[in-house]
């Protein structure tokens, strides 16, 4: 894992002096709200419905157990004994009290954490494979990337007054669980024959009011080049990017406007005439972080799990159990999405329950999803029955990884000032209306998405099944989109018709995956049916009933 | 545009973001009550006037104007700030009294 040398520290503990000043003056009302709100939101520090909500950056979703210890303190010092874990790999906290923030912004200083440039018009946080370091088949851990981006965009004067937010994700593997396609760059890493790393650059990838995936722009870039091309892109969208009108601000805007092709021109332009000035980021320093993310020594561990017959252990086997890039090891999933649960919620107690369990069976190390789940990357395989079972004592051996169960849900109107409509609620419903493990595994593969509102932070657009609320003259409503992915193989979702209320949409997903049942080949997944048959057969049952 | 009558103005307080409800003594309540009903527009204007005197503005963000069901049960009209009244309706052991 990354440490944070003297430089990072220094940054990250000033940052928190500097917070503290600002919010002393606001209490003391020199500084107005108009003045202060800038302020506060690039500390990750938002107005909610019922509070101020602090967002924390988990860079590329790493976190040692000194973190989520760290985490589940504050969540019982300054918050109400939960946090919510995002689709960006963040944390959230949903009920901090301004003046308590600079206490919180310096303890978790303490375990080299901030909330620096969660919101804003600025690079988020970037984020990465959540199996990046374990997975089997992956060119390169893409974390050292990504923290490298973290480092260089933070505070970048260049990049502090972006048109609009700017979200990047990196992966090393073949299989996308970073879901680069929606984001304004991602990347890919490759190696060439030589062995080098190598990097696929696409651009202009998002959700929101206007989906769109992103277009490959450049195939096969040097590392060396890496950064001076990214500044190049960077450049190009703030010289051109829209500044008057936030719905059309995005990077996807201004590439659909260009076109893919005179887009990359201009970057291409712009990153040979600055290739002589802009030398990115130094070799050295490269390696030097990139020397942090070698991973633990793993001794040799026994390939087969211990016998174990319960049928409930096998179940969880079987979905939150993933292959390791070193024999004898298992990636695990713990879900945190138990039947009838919040979606992303854990409580302190858990936080620390699962500090714990990563301390004796996964190198102090937890990884934080997209799909709003925690992952211990380095299980043995002969560990995983009393990994299961200690999981399970604090109600978090839910066996539906990947299942119709495991959804994302945003906050939506239960706790988001943006959200026309609520999305946990949905969410429940649909995980009780599906909660038998049998029929979960007899749907098989399956991501049902959903988002308070077309901002879109519960990637509905990327959705198996997706959905939207809406206010329509006061009520909730649900538009249902079907067909979109964020994998390797990307795709938007289509919008099945008319909307359901928040009393019917439940039975809308249900008819869709009987239609799902009736209509598959053996072995096909829900994914691969739709694109085999078309969203027609789907949305004519679906409508069917109404 | 103004929202209709009858309407309470609410705030988050500024020091810990509470949801608050402004009286017509210039206070926050954190309870919509009688004292915060504004029936007519001139109510309305006088709401807020109380409030500025009292340099009440000063200890909120983002006071809004919004429509209630009664003048008798001062609830809010709509599901957000209906929400925002209760607490997170899937968290109802964090209910607001």
């Amino acid at each position: 894992m990354y440490a944070y040398d003297h430089y990072d520290q220094h940054m990250v503990d000033r940052r928190v002096a500097e917070f503290r000043d600002q919010v002393s003056r606001r209490l003391e009302g020199r500084l107005s709200e108009d003045e202060f709100r800038p302020l506060r939101l690039l500390n990750g520090l938002y107005l909610q419905l019922h509070a101020y909500m602090l967002r924390v950056a988990i860079p590329y979703g790493t976190l040692s157990t000194r973190q989520l210890r760290a985490l589940a303190d504050i969540a019982d010092r300054y918050d109400r004994g939960y946090g919510h874990f995002t689709t960006r790999q963040n944390l959230q906290f949903n009920w901090v009290k301004l003046v308590e923030v600079p206490d919180i912004l310096a303890a978790l200083a303490g375990v080299q954490m901030h909330a620096i440039q969660t919101s804003g018009n600025v690079i988020r946080n970037v984020t990465a494979d959540h199996f990046a370091g374990i997975a089997a088949n992956e060119a390169e851990d893409p974390r050292f990337v990504a923290e490298a981006i973290r480092q260089w965009s933070t505070f970048h004067p260049e990049f502090s007054f972006l048109p609009r937010k700017f979200k990047i994700a990196v992966t090393g593997a073949d299989e996308d669980r970073a879901a680069i396609a929606f984001h304004d760059i991602g990347i890919r890493i490759r190696r060439d024959d030589a062995g080098l790393p190598i990097y696929d650059i696409h651009v202009g990838g998002g959700m929101g009011r206007t989906p769109a995936l992103a277009v490959l722009i450049r195939r096969g870039l040097a590392e060396a080049d890496l950064f001076g091309y990214l500044a190049a892109i960077l450049r190009v969208y703030n010289r051109h990017g829209r500044r008057d009108n936030i719905y059309r601000a995005r990077i996807k805007i201004l590439v659909a406007a260009l076109g893919a092709e005179a887009f990359t021109r201009d970057v291409e332009q712009e990153w040979i005439a600055a290739r002589a000035d802009d030398q990115g980021i130094p070799e050295a320093e490269l390696a030097r972080i990139r020397s942090m993310f070698a991973g633990p020594e793993l001794p040799p561990a026994a390939v087969t799990p211990e016998k174990f017959s319960a049928p409930a252990f096998n179940a969880w086997i079987a979905t939150n159990v993933h292959p390791h890039r070193h024999p004898g090891y298992a990636i695990v999933t713990i879900s945190l999405k138990p039947i009838g649960g919040i979606p992303g919620d854990a409580n302190s107690d858990q936080m620390r329950a699962i500090a714990a369990i990563a301390d004796a069976h996964s190198r102090g190390e937890v990884r934080v999803s997209h799909e709003q789940n925690l992952i211990l990357p380095y299980v043995r395989r002969s560990a995983l029955p009393e990994v299961w079972r200690a999981l399970g004592e604090t109600g978090l051996a839910t066996a539906n990884a990947g299942l119709v169960t495991d959804i994302i849900a945003c906050p939506g109107l239960d706790y988001c000032s943006l959200a026309n409509a609520r999305s946990i609620p949905i969410a429940q419903r649909i995980s009780e209306r599906f909660a038998t493990i049998s029929q979960q595994h007899d749907i098989g593969p399956m991501k049902i998405k959903i988002s308070g509102c077309i901002n879109a932070c519960g990637h509905h657009h990327a959705g198996h099944i997706g959905i939207l609320g809406v206010d329509r003259k006061g009520e909730e409503h649900y538009q249902v989109l079907i067909g979109g992915s964020g994998d390797e193989n990307a795709a938007i979702g289509e919008i099945t018709g008319p909307g359901f209320s928040a009393a019917t949409v439940v039975d809308a997903v249900e008819r869709i995956i009987a239609a799902y049942l009736d209509l598959r080949r053996p072995g096909e997944t829900f994914l691969a049916a739709v694109r085999r048959l078309g969203t027609a057969p789907f949305k004519e049952r679906v409508y069917a009933a109404a | 545009m103004a929202e209709a009558l009858p309407l309470m103005v609410t705030a988050n307080r500024l020091t810990d973001g509470a949801v608050v409800y402004l009286t017509h003594s210039g206070d926050w309540s954190e309870r919509p009550a009688a004292s915060s009903v504004a029936g007519t527009r001139e109510e309305h204007a006088h709401l807020l006037d109380t409030a500025r005197q009292r340099g009440a503005l000063a200890a909120v963000i983002e006071p809004t104007a919004v429509p209630i069901t009664s003048l008798d049960r001062p609830q809010p009209a709509s599901l957000r700030e209906r929400i925002r009244r209760h607490g997170p309706t899937v968290r109802p052991d964090l209910a607001r009294a």
